[in-house]
């Protein structure tokens, strides 16, 4: 792709050279020598991708719908009735402190 | 290399592109990540500031999410790469427009070329010239190669013999597949 406003041609060149490296990298039968630490590197990378689109692609029916909780565990706020949201929440019972026992003093 | 095609991956036809691609991803050698590695770096050097995991990580998005489909007969890599490709093309494409908008906005002459990456062509270009200074064999075989891609001769070195060529040409791979070429670019 020459760009016409690539008056210079500089552009128009390296991205030719580029193409053609790429086509010597896909093109060598050599294997290359392994830095395993790169090798690991890309591993790396493609794995949290590969795992991204399997968590992207669970089937529908393993999705949480909205209201599924309450299928499963009946919402009885309404049937308890009396709680409004706004109301404080009751406190236990005040429990009067014991007595203590004799044989502690 | 394994050289992996759509054929030997898919279970049947009725396995989407984007299984066939995940299933492949989880085949490669250390060898193809590399190879993987160093065709990002190769592509990002046309962009000036661009990060080779990136661009990498997006082709694997776009692969992975089917919006670019794997074709039957396309080796996984050669897929990879023109993805990668076709994303820079993009980006550099919606530089240049940003540009010549931003120009006729103040009633200005559109720039010939964002100067940065005119810049970082040349730096480029000089700094292969350099790294391969010692083999003239090399060198001939990059500027015929570059020039089948800018559309013109078709014979890559036609100055070299047939040997000579291909030693040539596995010379210039080793040293992208070793990691030597990119630390020498700027």
């Amino acid at each position: 792709m020459t760009d016409i406003r690539d008056r210079s041609g500089l552009i128009a060149r390296w991205r030719a050279t580029v193409d053609a490296l790429e086509g010597v990298v896909l093109a060598a039968a050599d294997e290359p020598e392994i830095d395993a630490t790169e090798a690991d590197e890309v591993r790396r990378l493609v794995m949290v991708r590969t795992a991204r689109r399997r968590r992207n692609t669970l089937p529908a029916a393993w999705m949480r719908r909205p209201g599924a909780l309450t299928q499963i565990v009946p919402d009885d706020r309404h049937a308890r009735g009396a709680t409004a949201s706004d109301e404080p929440t009751p406190r236990p019972p005040h429990v009067p402190a014991r007595p203590r026992l004799a044989w502690h003093e | 290399m394994l050289d992996l095609m759509r054929s030997d991956i898919a279970a049947g036809a009725a396995e989407s592109s984007t299984e066939a691609v995940a299933r492949a991803l989880a085949t490669l050698t250390p060898s193809d990540l590399v190879r993987l590695k160093r065709l990002a770096q190769l592509r990002a050097r046309l962009l000036p500031g661009a990060e080779w995991d990136e661009l990498l990580n997006e082709a694997l998005l776009r692969a992975l999410d089917g919006s670019r489909r794997w074709p039957e007969g396309v080796p996984l890599l050669t897929f990879i790469a023109g993805i990668m490709r076709s994303l820079v093309d993009g980006r550099v494409d919606e530089r240049r427009r940003r540009l010549v908008e931003h120009a006729l906005a103040g009633r200005e002459l559109p720039p010939a070329a964002p100067a940065d990456m005119q810049l970082h062509a040349r730096q480029c270009l000089a700094a292969i010239a350099q790294f391969f200074a010692a083999d003239a064999d090399v060198l001939a075989l990059i500027a015929a190669l570059a020039r089948q891609y800018l559309g013109g001769a078709n014979d890559a070195a036609p100055r070299l013999s047939r040997k000579r060529r291909e030693a040539a040409r596995k010379r210039l791979a080793r040293a992208i597949l070793r990691g030597q070429l990119d630390g020498f670019l700027p």
